[in-house]
C-alpha cells in the first residue's frame, strides 16, 4: 500500500472524527468538542496537502509503478505540463476538488465566529468532504501501484498540452469548491435558526464567483486557441455544465441582497444555494462520467452512479431540512413597484434562472431521452444561440437601468431626468455605428443596449461624485476616488456591471462580424485577404524526440504597421496525429486568427478568420477583477476613516 | 392594502407568465434543434434528411485523405458493420488518434458532408487503462 493511500485513508478518518466531535458540540453545547473537531479539521487538511504533495511528487520523479503517473504523464512531457497532469484524469481532478474543499473548510473554520451556524456549516461540508475521501480511497484511488513499472507513461494527450491546461481545471475547481459553502450556510441556517448565514457567505461567495468565471473564461479562452473545439464558446455539455453553477450563483449573488437588505427572498435564497451546489456536482460529474457526448468528456470512469445517487441524496436531505424548518424562511412581500429596486433584483434573478433551467434542460435532455425512448438525440447550438442573445440583451438593459432605481419606488420624474442622456447616448450611437460598417440590425440593437447602459453608469458615477465633492469639499476627482472606497459594495458590483457590459459588446463584434476567408499563400508573395495583406515567408521545421513541428511563418501588413504571426501544425511521432496550433494576432479593435491547414516549403494554405471586437472580452474581464477586488476590500483599509471624514 | 393587493398580481404574473410564455418559445426552438445522434448503420438505413445530423462511428485510418488544393478531407466513418464517407472542409485535429469520431452535418448522396467533426480521443488513454 502506498503511503499517499493511507494518508488518504487516515484523512478520512479525521474528516470523520471531525464530523462526529460537530455533532457533539452542536447537540450537547459543548464547547470543547468544537476545539476537538477544527483540530481533527486542520489534520485532515494536513493529510490530503500532504497526499496531493506526493502525487505530484511522483509526476515529477516520473514514478510510472504508480498507475495514475503511468497513465497521464511521459518522460518528454515539460515540468509544467507534468505538474498540469496531476488532474488530467478522473482520481487526480477527485483529489484535487477534496484537497481546495478541505481549504475553504480550515479556512472557515480559522476565519469565521465559532458558534452553531459556523459549526453546523463546517458539519455539512464535512459530509461532503467524507464522499470525496471515501471515492479517493475506493474506486477512485490515484495512488494505485501496478504490478510492473513501465519504462515510460502514456503521456497527457496532445490537446491537453496547453497552457490552457495549467490554470483552467484549477481555477474552475476553486469555484465549484467554493460554491459549497453558501450550500452548506443556506442549510446551517435552517438547522441553526439563524438568518446570518446571509452575511457569513458573502466574501466567500463572491470570491468563488471570480473564480468559477474565471474558469470558465480560461476555458473559452483555451478553446479559442485550440481549433476544433468551436471558437471561445460551443454549448457544448461540458462547458453548459460549467456555465449552469455560474448562473445561479450570480442570480444568488444577486438575491442575497434583497434578504440582507429587505429580509426577503428567504426561501428562494436556500433554494438557490442548494441548486448552484447541486449544479456544481452535476458538473464535476457529467464531465467524468461519459453520460453525454461531447468533445471534453474524457472517457467512462464509473462514477456516474454514484454521482447520481449523491446527487439524489443532495436534493433529498436538503429539501427535507427546509421542509422541515419551513418556517424559518417566510419572507416579508416587498415588491411594491415594478419600478423598485427590488423588482429589477427580481427580474435579474427572472433572467438568470431562466437561462439556467434551459442550458440544463438542453444539456439533459439528451440523456433523459435515451433513458425514456432508447434512442439517441441531440441537441444544436441552435438552441441556446436562440435563446441566450434575448436573456443577455435584456441583462444588459438591466444592468444600466438598475443604477437608477430606488428601494420601493422609483418616481417618473427621477426616472425621466435620469434616462434622458443615457437614451440619447444609446440612439446617437446608431449612426455612428453605422457608418463604422457595423450594419447588422440585430446587433445594432445591442451596440444601443450597451451604450445606454454604459452612460447610465458613468452619469450616475459623476453625479455622485459632485455631491459627494459638495458635500465634503474634497476634489472632484479625488471624490471620484474617495466614493469607490467609501460605497465599496455599491461600486464594485457596478464596476463589475460595467465589465459586463464591455464583454457583451465584444460577444456582439464576435457573433455578428466575423468573417472566413479561406486561401493559399505563395512564398513570398504578397497576398491581400480582406483588410489586412498576408506574406507567407517560409516554413519552419523543429524536430525533437516527440514531435515534428511546422511552423507557418507569416508577416501580417497593412498600409501602417506590420506584425509576425506564427501558426503551427505538429506531428506526434507517438500517435502519428497532426495538431493545428493557430496563430492569433490581436490588434487593438479584432483578432487576425490563423488556423493552418496545410503547408509546404512554397506554399501554405490557411483559413483566416478577422473576430473584431473580441478584445473587448479580454478587457471586460480584466474590469471584473478590479470590480470584485474592490467588493472584497476589507473595511480596514480606507473606507472607515473617509467614511468619518 | 389594495395597492398592496395590486402589486401581489404584478408578482403573480411575473411568476406565472412569464415563464409560460418561455416555454412556449423555448419549446418551439428546442423541436428545431433537437437531431438525431445516429451510428453509420442507422444513417445507411434510415431517411436522414435533417440537418446537423450526429453520426459516430470509428474513423478508418488507412482511407484519411486531404487534398491541399481543396482544402478538403475525406475519411471513412464505420460502425463494424456499415461504412460512410465523410467530406469535411479543413483538417481535424487528433483524427489518426481518435477512438471515437462524430461526424456533424447533412447526410447527401451517400456522404456526410460535416460542418463539425468531434474528435474523442483523451479517452484512448483510459480506455487502455482498462484494458490494461
Amino acid at each position: 500500500m502506498d503511503i499517499g493511500y493511507s494518508a488518504l485513508a487516515v484523512a478520512l478518518i479525521a474528516s470523520a472524527i471531525s464530523f462526529v466531535s460537530f455533532v457533539l458540540y452542536l447537540r450537547k453545547q459543548d464547547e470543547s468538542q468544537y476545539g476537538f473537531a477544527r483540530i481533527a479539521l486542520v489534520i485532515q487538511t494536513v493529510l490530503l496537502t500532504a497526499a496531493i504533495s506526493l502525487l505530484l511528487y511522483y509526476f515529477l520523479i516520473h514514478d510510472f509503478n504508480v498507475e495514475y503517473v503511468a497513465l497521464y504523464s511521459e518522460r518528454s512531457l515539460s515540468l509544467e505540463y507534468t505538474i498540469s497532469a496531476l488532474w488530467g484524469g478522473a482520481s487526480g481532478s477527485l483529489l484535487l476538488w477534496a484537497w481546495l474543499l478541505s481549504l475553504f473548510m480550515t479556512a472557515i473554520a480559522l476565519r469565521e465566529r465559532k458558534d452553531r451556524l459556523t459549526g453546523y456549516a463546517l458539519g455539512i461540508l464535512l459530509t461532503i468532504n467524507i464522499f470525496f475521501l471515501s471515492l479517493l480511497v475506493t474506486i477512485n484511488n490515484p495512488f494505485t501501484r501496478l504490478t510492473f513499472t513501465p519504462f515510460d507513461g502514456n503521456g497527457l494527450n496532445p490537446l491537453l498540452v496547453n497552457p490552457g491546461m495549467l490554470f483552467h481545471p484549477p481555477t474552475l475547481f476553486i469555484g465549484y469548491a467554493g460554491f459549497t459553502i453558501p450550500f452548506a450556510f443556506a442549510l446551517a441556517g435552517l438547522l441553526a435558526e439563524s438568518e446570518l448565514w446571509i452575511f457569513r457567505v458573502r466574501k466567500w461567495m463572491i470570491f468563488s464567483w471570480l473564480f468559477l468565471g474565471f474558469g470558465i473564461f480560461l476555458g473559452g479562452w483555451w478553446s479559442y486557441t485550440v481549433l476544433g473545439w468551436g471558437g471561445y464558446w460551443a454549448w457544448d455539455p461540458v462547458e453548459n455544465s460549467s456555465l449552469v453553477p455560474w448562473l445561479l450563483a450570480t442570480a444568488l449573488l444577486h438575491s442575497v441582497m434583497l434578504q440582507e437588505s429587505r429580509r426577503a427572498m428567504k426561501l428562494w435564497n436556500v433554494l438557490l444555494s442548494i441548486g448552484t451546489f447541486a449544479t456544481v456536482i452535476l458538473a464535476t460529474f457529467l464531465t467524468r462520467s461519459g453520460l453525454i457526448s461531447s468533445v471534453h468528456s474524457f472517457g467512462e470512469s464509473g462514477i456516474g452512479p454514484i454521482f447520481t445517487a449523491y446527487l439524489g441524496i443532495i436534493l433529498a436531505v436538503s429539501l427535507g431540512i427546509l421542509a422541515f424548518k419551513f418556517d424559518q424562511v417566510k419572507s416579508m412581500n416587498v415588491f411594491q413597484s415594478a419600478t423598485g429596486r427590488e423588482a429589477s433584483f427580481l427580474f435579474n434573478n427572472l433572467l438568470f434562472v431562466v437561462m439556467g433551467l434551459t442550458v440544463v434542460w438542453g444539456t439533459l435532455f439528451p440523456m433523459i431521452n435515451e433513458a425514456v425512448t432508447h434512442s439517441k438525440m441531440s441537441v444544436g447550438p441552435g438552441f441556446y444561440s436562440a435563446i441566450a442573445p434575448w436573456i443577455i440583451l435584456s441583462l444588459a438593459a438591466l444592468m444600466g437601468v438598475c443604477i437608477i432605481l430606488r428601494w420601493g419606488a422609483t418616481s417618473t420624474d427621477d426616472l425621466v431626468r435620469k434616462l434622458r442622456f443615457p437614451l440619447i447616448a444609446g440612439v446617437a450611437t446608431l449612426p455612428v455605428m453605422y457608418f463604422l460598417g457595423f450594419t447588422n440590425p440585430a446587433s445594432l440593437t445591442g451596440f444601443v443596449v450597451a451604450v445606454f447602459a454604459v452612460a447610465l453608469h458613468v452619469e450616475d458615477y459623476l453625479v455622485d461624485a459632485k455631491n459627494y465633492a459638495g458635500k465634503t469639499k474634497v476634489g472632484f476627482f479625488r471624490s471620484m476616488g474617495h466614493l469607490i472606497l467609501v460605497r465599496r459594495r455599491r461600486y464594485g458590483g457596478y464596476i463589475v456591471h460595467f465589465s459586463m457590459i464591455i464583454i457583451f459588446i465584444g460577444l456582439l463584434g464576435t457573433n455578428f462580424y466575423e468573417t472566413t476567408h479561406s486561401v493559399t499563400l505563395q512564398k513570398d508573395t504578397p497576398t491581400t485577404v480582406g483588410e489586412y495583406t498576408f506574406t507567407f515567408n517560409g516554413m519552419t521545421v523543429t524536430q525533437d524526440t516527440t514531435q515534428t513541428e511546422y511552423g507557418v511563418n507569416l508577416l501580417v501588413s497593412d498600409g501602417s504597421f506590420k506584425d509576425q504571426l506564427t501558426a503551427k501544425l505538429t506531428n506526434s511521432s507517438k500517435t502519428e496525429s497532426m495538431i493545428v496550433h493557430v496563430g492569433v494576432l490581436s490588434l487593438p479593435f479584432q483578432d487576425v486568427y490563423v488556423i493552418p491547414d496545410a503547408v509546404d516549403q512554397s506554399s501554405a494554405t490557411v483559413t483566416i478568420n478577422y473576430n473584431p471586437l473580441i478584445s473587448f472580452v479580454w478587457y471586460g474581464f480584466a474590469i471584473t477583477f478590479v470590480g470584485v477586488l474592490v467588493c472584497l476590500l476589507p473595511r480596514k483599509i480606507g473606507g472607515a476613516k473617509l467614511e468619518q471624514g | 392594502m389594495s395597492k398592496i393587493k395590486q402589486m401581489n398580481k404584478v408578482k403573480l404574473l411575473a411568476m406565472v407568465a412569464l415563464p409560460v410564455i418561455f416555454i412556449v418559445l423555448i419549446s418551439g426552438v428546442f423541436s428545431q434543434n433537437v437531431s438525431p445522434y445516429v451510428s453509420v448503420s442507422q444513417v445507411k438505413q434510415g431517411n436522414m434528411t435533417q440537418r446537423n445530423i450526429q453520426v459516430y462511428g470509428q474513423a478508418v485510418m488507412d482511407t484519411i485523405n486531404y487534398n491541399r488544393n481543396t482544402n478538403i478531407l475525406t475519411f471513412d466513418l464505420t460502425d463494424g458493420n456499415n461504412t460512410v464517407t465523410v467530406q469535411y472542409r479543413g483538417i481535424v485535429n487528433n483524427l489518426q488518434n481518435s477512438t471515437e469520431v462524430v461526424a456533424i452535418g447533412v447526410y447527401k448522396g451517400g456522404v456526410i458532408q460535416a460542418e463539425k467533426i468531434l474528435v474523442k480521443c483523451p479517452s484512448k488513454y483510459e480506455a487502455a487503462a482498462k484494458e490494461g
